[in-house]
């Protein structure tokens, strides 16, 4: 974004343009301004991070600098201490959550995807209707019916009550579809019949090439959504150590309150939540051009 | 064939998609339980329960529970270590809000809950009234003979007004002042015995230049509040497990609006502070010496302690919360006891449980110095070793010694079956009242009016 910006005001400057091009200056105090209203929690989060549990409420720098004593090194020292060390574990399943659902999302949209594109079959209409009906309902409004489902089948409280459901993503279905719709040109796919590809070998050598960018964006999307999954896993689950670091993180600071455990751990809450998103941001930078790839995918093909 | 396999597995994938997760695999057998009052006999069916704590002896019959209080883990060793007939299998819990989510989750799904389970007093009724009968009347396990072991408050906080008795009670939270020595000498200001006396100090300390308050008013303490009109001897909160389909409210008596009165006139001349509790500013306010004192439930030392040496020189006492006058009774905020709910495998052996955990010297002990619980055990209150107690973080102060006399003192308060419903309207219309300054009678006119048509909507017939 930044450097295409720069760009166009250097061509503009090239072409002869008035010197001083004033027409950016709103649009950089407009970018400034979001840079700074988006970065001012992050900031906050880093320096809290930092503190001691009274520090955080009476430290010298106030809410929005460092407090004199730097305690970070020692907060994520008792993060590794505290419960065992249940911290690193909450992480832990957070990856297990996030990757084995995100990938089990992704095959289920991708497939999915393909046959509501590439298929005609008796009620296509209808079904692909109803799985974007589906994307109407927020995931948390189906928590307690799961829970309900999930009790039938003795399964609350184990890592499947989580993962089961998040295996279901109708935005990916849809974005699947139109993809598959728009990239897989159905003529491709006839050759591969006439030369006697069978259906698999067609999904899988012919079609899932041409689908990867969208499957990545699929796939990143799923991720995503299952990291930040947080009602779900609070209702099913109730031994902590399945947790993600969502609800664990949320039960410490439920803990912190008064009148509750009475265990002032502020402190870990605040430096927890940071470790916590640190692979989430490596994330984001490394794998960007998916991202912007993805969010236009379909956008601009006819 | 081969053609058509993919179709299919389209069809399929397709076919889960619609219809929800459950759909795709074959119906389970609907769990037994539910209904009013179900007592249960099977020995086995917690034995493959996930604990927190490690289970000390194998192959025994275990029982659940579900609680916060702190450093339970202690208390349910200590459980094991002297049981061999029954071991104590525990889910922890963070607090009480997402303990009675979790229950009432379960009571929806009529499975997934505990055997035993810790609940506030003011969240029993919503377990046990009408239909909804989910506490297991103990009485038919001898509960009585353990009666006399407990604080009268605190065992009336469990009968829920009825005769049957739905729990045993633990921990109370007698109300008391808790406030900063340092501040009210370094201002040469007397310490508030009465609410007269405490008015005429919170505008002294504003005078001699004190940039904080001498205290807060909350509009949604919820129990605290409750606890203010109490000294009023005022209950707005009528209702006994014996006649489940009635509740009374009665926010309209001159005690209640003379203490709303009371803290509106504060607050508008700016001697209090209108901060809502449990929000990161009131947090903060408590422990950087913004109040003065802090007039509230005993259990709040222990969080005061917790992130104590926040505020350099800062020193802390307790003593008894101010009177209006010599025949104000001793009143409370908070406390919770065990009940055994109708989701027990083996109910016999759950309120045996409940019954026997904390009915134990060591038990009491670790409660009252790692749990920082004030308990509702008479034995515990009257021990020598805990009135003399002296507490090094209020400089000696032999601080049980005011709590426990507030703690006998203690009748006990009723509580509605849609408690959360009925806190969540007062504390708007307390709001309007103290912090918004409108007329205190009208507003609890309109309170009274709101919940009693609440009431009705519901199926209570309000007396």
């Amino acid at each position: 974004m930044a450097r295409s910006t720069t760009r166009s005001s250097k061509q503009s400057r090239n072409t002869g343009a008035p010197i001083g091009g004033g027409h950016h200056i709103p649009s950089y105090v407009l970018l400034a301004i979001c840079v700074v209203y988006f970065l001012f929690p992050v900031w906050w989060l880093v320096v809290a991070a930092t503190k001691t549990n009274s520090g955080l409420f009476v430290g010298s720098g106030g809410p929005m600098w460092f407090d004199k004593t730097f305690n970070l090194w020692e907060n994520i020292k008792e993060l590794s201490t505290y419960e065992g060390g249940i911290y690193w574990r909450w992480l832990f399943n957070s990856f297990l959550y996030a990757f084995v659902g995100g990938f089990g999302a992704t095959a289920v949209s991708v497939m999915a995807g393909y046959g509501f594109a590439k298929f005609k079959f008796k009620g296509r209409k209808t079904y692909f209707n109803i799985v974007l009906g589906s994307l109407m309902i927020p995931t948390t409004a189906l928590a307690i019916p799961t829970f309900m489902l999930m009790s039938q089948f003795g399964m609350n409280d184990t890592v499947w009550a989580v993962l089961l459901p998040s295996l279901l993503s109708p935005f990916g279905v849809y974005l699947m579809r139109v993809y598959c719709m728009d990239s897989l040109p159905d003529e491709m796919l006839e050759a591969a019949r006439v030369d006697g590809a069978g259906e698999l070998r067609t999904f899988f050598q012919v079609s899932l090439p041409i689908m990867t960018p969208a499957i990545t964006t699929v796939f990143l999307l799923s991720v995503v959504a299952c990291w930040n999954n947080f009602f779900l896993p609070s209702v099913v689950l109730s031994n902590t150590k399945l947790f993600p670091i969502t609800v664990g993180l949320t039960q410490w600071q439920q803990r912190s309150n008064m009148g509750a455990g009475a265990e002032q751990i502020w402190n870990l809450v605040t430096s927890g939540a940071f470790v916590s998103v640190i692979p989430l941001v490596i994330a984001f930078l490394f794998l960007q051009r998916y991202w912007v790839g993805g969010l236009t995918a379909g956008s601009v093909k006819a | 064939m081969n053609k058509k396999l993919p179709k299919m597995l389209a069809l399929i994938a397709a076919g889960c998609m619609t219809m929800s997760v459950g759909a795709c695999s074959s119906p389970g057998a609907p769990s037994a339980s539910g209904g009013s009052q179900t007592v249960s006999n099977d020995a086995s069916a917690n034995d493959n329960a996930k604990c927190q704590n490690t289970v000390k002896k194998d192959g025994v019959e275990k029982v659940t529970i579900w609680a916060w209080y702190p450093a339970f883990d202690k208390i349910v060793d200590n459980f094991n270590d002297t049981h061999d007939d029954v071991q104590l299998c525990w889910t922890k819990m963070p607090d009480g809000m997402t303990t009675y989510q979790k229950f009432s989750t379960a009571i929806k799904a009529k499975s997934g809950g505990p055997d035993i389970i810790q609940l506030g007093y003011d969240a029993m009724p919503q377990y046990v009234s009408g239909v909804e009968q989910h506490l297991i009347d103990l009485k038919q396990f001898g509960v009585e003979k353990i009666k006399s072991d407990y604080t009268e408050g605190g065992w009336n906080s469990v009968t829920l007004g009825s005769d049957a008795v739905y729990g045993v009670p633990v921990d109370a939270g007698p109300f008391v002042m808790m406030y900063r020595k340092d501040i009210f000498d370094k201002y040469d200001v007397k310490v508030p015995t009465t609410w007269a006396e405490y008015e005429q100090a919170g505008k002294e300390l504003r005078e001699k230049g004190f940039e904080g308050h001498i205290g807060n008013f909350e509009a949604n303490g919820t129990g605290w509040n409750l606890a203010l009109f109490a000294q009023k001897t005022d209950d707005v909160y009528s209702y006994s497990a014996s006649n489940p389909e009635q509740v009374s409210i009665n926010f309209e008596s001159e005690g209640v609006k003379s203490v709303l009165e009371y803290w509106q006139r504060l607050a508008k001349e700016d001697v209090v502070a209108t901060d809502d509790s449990f929000t990161a500013e009131w947090y903060k306010k408590i422990v950087d010496g913004s109040y003065a004192s802090y007039v509230s439930a005993s259990w709040v030392t222990g969080y005061i302690k917790g992130v104590s040496g926040a505020e350099e020189g800062s020193v802390w006492q307790v003593t008894k919360a101010p009177v209006w006058d010599d025949s104000t009774p001793a009143v409370n905020y908070g406390g919770s006891g065990i009940a055994v709910t109708d989701q027990a495998k083996h109910t016999e052996k759950a309120a045996q449980v409940a019954m026997e955990l904390f009915q134990d010297d060591k038990a009491q002990e670790i409660a009252v110095t790692d749990s920082g619980l004030f308990p509702t055990w008479v034995k515990k209150l009257d021990s020598d070793a805990f009135k003399n107690y002296e507490d090094e973080f209020f400089n000696n102060q032999k601080v049980n010694a005011v709590l426990a006399e507030t703690a006998q003192g203690y009748q006990g308060y009723e509580y509605l079956p849609f408690q959360t419903y009925a806190f969540d309207e007062q504390t708007k219309a307390f709001t309007k009242a103290v912090k918004d300054g409108e007329d205190v009678s009208s507003t609890m006119t309109a309170l009274d009016k709101t919940l009693s048509d609440y009431a009705t909507q519901q199926g209570f017939t309000v007396k």
